[in-house]
Parts: structure tokens; C-alpha cells; sequence
């Protein structure tokens, strides 16, 4: 049964937390704003929605980690193949954390396509851990020219951080860190700007070595004419029981 | 291999985004400083600080990271069959458990960050700068070791003794005087100390020393047992870090 983490107590007015309507905009047909950090100035008024949004952010990472927790215990029980191989890869998440993949492969045509399935993922950024909701399905398609210079690739997922100026310009994303206690955001009430981390612009690349946030190790094989691809899983440090063809 | 304080996470600038001037999250200044400030105690009448706000944020960030490491580093499966669980204790018929950080305490890294060196039955058992997890009132911890730490004591064959880590934990109050740490929890809005501002104090815990018996203010970390030659090394859990063979 899925987890429902769209909806929060402290989202009706008078509290006005913004979490849920930035993380879930499906409503408005945008994308995801996913800021980890409210970050509070000095100078500018606090508003009350503001200590609202903090709590109900550091709630929702809570949650996200003791259901990503049970599901890790419950779901992943296999022997290690060595004692701290997963200790520097990405954790990953998936739509609310129920049984569906974290990401889809498949193979035909000759190419191998890997899908980053929407939901949530725990991204690393210099080395801290944050869980950031991905809102729209991130594709790759690796083919045999990828494999030219070396047998072992790795697919890494790539973040981008950025600071969030609160703004009186109601056309750029700050716009909504106004005071919105009357319903309304009224220009020239900035408090706090964001802090906001998200995939980058090209989301996923086939690279050489693993890094910081991959998610999977591709290792091909020759078979006559074929190349047969075994897929790891970094997360758990697993194989993944389908060798892909291509 | 022992490790040092830079091979550890989190201890540079670039984790903590809300450290730059005028957000002024203290978090990284406070580690760099070797201070652990766990909690802010904000003080009815004192004016708030935007960068206390902040602090409160990479004080949970970093506490989620770290948990999650230690998750991925030290998790356990289960259905282990005999010859796993030697491998993993150094003894078959030892019970393997996740760690219970609530009840002992534990470095992040399973390896290197505690080792022991053997002289007769005499064991010196070394703390390598880093993370570790102690619970205080069963209430867990990330307090990071800043300078490495020994102790010795005999185990002699056919014995097991417990270590113990030795903390100290306490309020850190804000202060006018420059020569007090709490002198630089007072507002520096504009970018220079106003010590007459006050703030939110600080609960510090830091790390002592390591022990060879238990003491007020110490928490088991690990065990050396002595059998026959070999020395082994085990965490709380049973998992075992290191062993030693004497002739």
C-alpha cells in the first residue's frame, strides 16, 4: 500500500506551510521545487509559515528514512559481496517508498533503457544526504558504442544546488517566499530565501568510474556477437537477476 | 590502518550551505573549532538569531547523513548462515545484531577507526579521530573525536574486558568576554561579533577519553576477548573489527 506523504497538517491556513504545494505540483502542471533548507536572514521578518515549512520539512526527511529503513530491512536481506561496498552510493527511493522499482531496464533494438521511475530518491551533495522527490521519469539509453573504451561503465545520477532569493517579481520562483498569511503573496514582504537541490538539467550519464549519487555498475561481456550486460545494483550492492542482451 | 580526521565526512565547508555570511550557520565553524553543539537552548527574552534557525537545519542534515551511513555500513542480514556469522564475529555461535545505538556506542566506520595493539596480555586499544554514536539517557548522539585516544589494560587468556568511551556533556552559555567559547554565539549579523546581543546557549558533548573500566559518564564501545593466542577485537554488536595472533 502506498505511503501517502503529499498532504501535511500545517498546510491549512492559518499555518501556511508551502511543502506540500512546492514538492507535489502536480496541481499546477510544474515541476518539483525540492528546498531541503529555509535559509533565514537576519534583517527580515520571520513569518510565522516559515517555522511551519522547517518543521514539516525535517518530519517528511524523518519519515522518508525509517520507511526507507523498513523497506531496506524487509526487502533487501541478501549476503553482502563485501563488507563497505555500499557505504558511498546513492540510496534510493522510489514513488512513496512501496513495492514498485526504484528504476526500470530494458533492453531491445540494441540498446539498454534505464528509467529513473518518478518518486523519491536520497541524493548526496557533498557528502550530506538529503531526500529530494523526482517528478518525472529520468531515461538513459546506453547502446554498445558506450562500452568502446572500457568494459565497465557506471550510471550516475547528477544534482545541482542552487540559492532561492526571496523576490517582489512575481514571474521568477521567489516570488512565493513572500508572506502569504493573508492568502495572498504581497510583494515586499521577503523573509527567507530556500535552498533547493534537484537532478540537473541531464539528470543521468554513463560514466567511467563510480562517483558520488551512481546508482548502477554495467559490466559487458562479448558473446559472439552480442555484448551481455550484467547490472549492479549500488544501492545494495547487488546483481540484478537479468542479464540484458544487446 | 588507523584513519585520520580528514578521511571522514562532513567536516568540510562545502556540507553545510548555510554557512556563508549572511546565513551564518555555525555548524561547520563549530566542528572546525573542535566543538560538538548538538542542541541550541533558546532563552525566553533573548531575541532570536536567523542563524540559530539555520543551525537547527544542519544540526538534523548532518545527524540524518551520518545515521544514514552508519545504516548502509553496519546493517545486517538476516537467514546468516554459520560460516557467515564466523567471518563476521570471529565466533559461530556469537548472536550478530544491528547496532543499538540507544543502549552503546559505536564509530561510523566498521573497520580502522578502533584498533588494538598486544604486548603479553596487555592491550592498548586505540580511538582514531572521527564520528562516533553515544547514547546519553539512551538518547543518541553524533559526537565527532577530533584527537585520537588510548587506553591500556591486561586481558588476560580467557577473559573478555570492556572498553568505554568517557564523555563530558554540558550548557555552553553565550558570553561577553571574547576569551569564552559562548562569546561567538552572540549575533554577527553584520559580520562582526555584538557581544552585548545574546543568544540561544549550546549543549556540547565531547568526548574525554576511552576506559578501561566503567566509570560515570562512560558508555560501553567495545570488548577485547583473550583466547588461547588471538586477540579479537568486536564492537557491541558482537561484529568483529580486528584480530591479533601472538606467538
Amino acid at each position: 500500500m502506498a505511503i501517502d506523504n503529499t498532504s501535511f497538517p500545517l498546510s491549512i491556513a492559518p499555518y501556511k506551510s508551502r511543502i506540500s504545494g512546492l514538492i507535489f505540483p502536480g496541481l499546477a502542471g510544474d515541476a518539483a521545487k525540492n528546498y531541503p533548507y529555509v535559509a533565514f536572514k537576519p534583517g527580515f521578518p520571520l513569518q510565522a509559515s516559515e517555522l511551519n515549512e522547517m518543521q514539516e520539512m525535517l518530519i517528511l526527511q524523518t519519515n522518508l528514512n525509517t520507511t526507507f529503513i523498513a523497506r531496506f530491512f524487509s526487502q533487501n536481506n541478501e549476503e553482502p559481496t563485501s563488507e563497505n561496498s555500499i557505504a558511498s552510493y546513492t540510496l534510493y527511493g522510489n514513488g512513496y517508498l512501496d513495492e514498485t522499482p526504484g528504476f526500470t531496464i530494458t533492453s531491445s533494438g540494441g540498446t539498454i533503457e534505464i528509467v529513473l521511475n518518478i518518486g523519491w530518491i536520497c541524493l548526496l551533495y557533498n557528502g550530506m544526504r538529503y531526500w529530494i522527490y523526482n517528478e518525472f521519469n529520468r531515461e538513459i539509453t546506453v547502446s554498445r558504442s558506450d562500452f568502446s573504451s572500457s568494459s565497465t561503465k557506471f550510471i550516475k545520477l547528477n544534482t545541482s544546488l542552487q540559492y532561492i532569493p526571496c523576490s517582489s517579481d512575481e514571474n521568477v520562483e521567489g516570488w512565493i517566499l513572500n508572506d502569504n498569511s493573508d492568502n495572498t503573496f504581497e510583494s515586499g514582504t521577503c523573509g527567507a530565501n530556500r535552498i533547493k537541490l534537484r537532478l540537473a538539467d541531464t539528470p543521468i550519464t554513463v560514466t567511467n568510474s563510480a562517483q558520488e549519487n551512481s546508482l548502477l555498475k554495467l559490466e559487458a561481456t562479448t558473446d559472439g556477437s552480442f555484448f551481455q550486460v550484467e547490472v549492479t545494483d549500488l544501492s545494495v550492492n547487488r546483481i540484478l537477476d537479468t542479464t540484458y542482451q544487446i | 590502518m588507523a584513519i585520520s580526521l580528514s578521511d571522514n565526512p562532513l567536516l568540510t565547508q562545502d556540507s553545510y550551505p548555510l554557512s556563508p555570511w549572511p546565513l551564518y550557520g555555525r555548524k561547520y565553524e563549530s566542528l572546525n573549532t573542535k566543538h560538538n553543539f548538538v542542541m541550541e537552548g533558546f532563552k525566553p527574552g533573548v531575541p532570536l538569531q536567523a542563524a540559530e534557525l539555520n543551525e537547527i537545519q544542519e544540526n538534523f542534515y548532518l545527524n540524518q547523513s551520518l545515521n544514514l551511513i552508519f545504516l548502509t555500513q553496519w546493517k545486517v542480514y538476516k537467514g546468516q548462515e554459520a560460516s557467515v556469522i564466523e567471518e563476521l564475529t570471529g565466533d559461530s555461535t556469537k548472536l550478530m545484531t544491528f547496532p543499538n545505538f540507544h543502549y552503546y556506542a559505536y564509530p561510523l566506520q566498521k573497520k580502522n577507526q578502533i584498533d588494538i595493539s598486544v604486548s603479553s596480555d596487555n592491550v592498548t586499544l586505540i580511538l582514531s579521530p572521527g564520528w562516533y554514536v553515544l547514547p546519553i539517557n539512551s538518547v543518541a548522539h553524533w559526537v565527532c573525536l577530533f584527537d585520537a585516544v588510548a587506553v591500556s589494560g591486561l586481558v588476560p587468556v580467557d577473559t573478555t574486558r570492556n572498553f568505554y568511551l568517557k564523555f563530558d556533556y554540558k550548557a555552553i552559555l553565550t558570553s561577553e568576554n571574547k576569551n569564552d567559547v559562548g562569546y561567538f554565539f552572540n549575533d554577527r549579523s553584520n559580520r562582526t561579533v555584538n557581544p552585548i546581543t545574546d543568544g540561544a546557549d549550546r549543549v556540547e558533548i565531547t568526548i574525554t577519553s576511552v576506559e578501561n573500566e566503567e566509570m560515570d559518564n562512560t558508555v560501553a564501545l567495545c570488548s577485547v576477548e583473550h583466547s588461547e593466542n588471538t586477540f579479537f577485537l568486536r564492537a557491541m554488536n558482537n561484529y568483529l573489527m580486528q584480530t591479533i595472533t601472538v606467538e
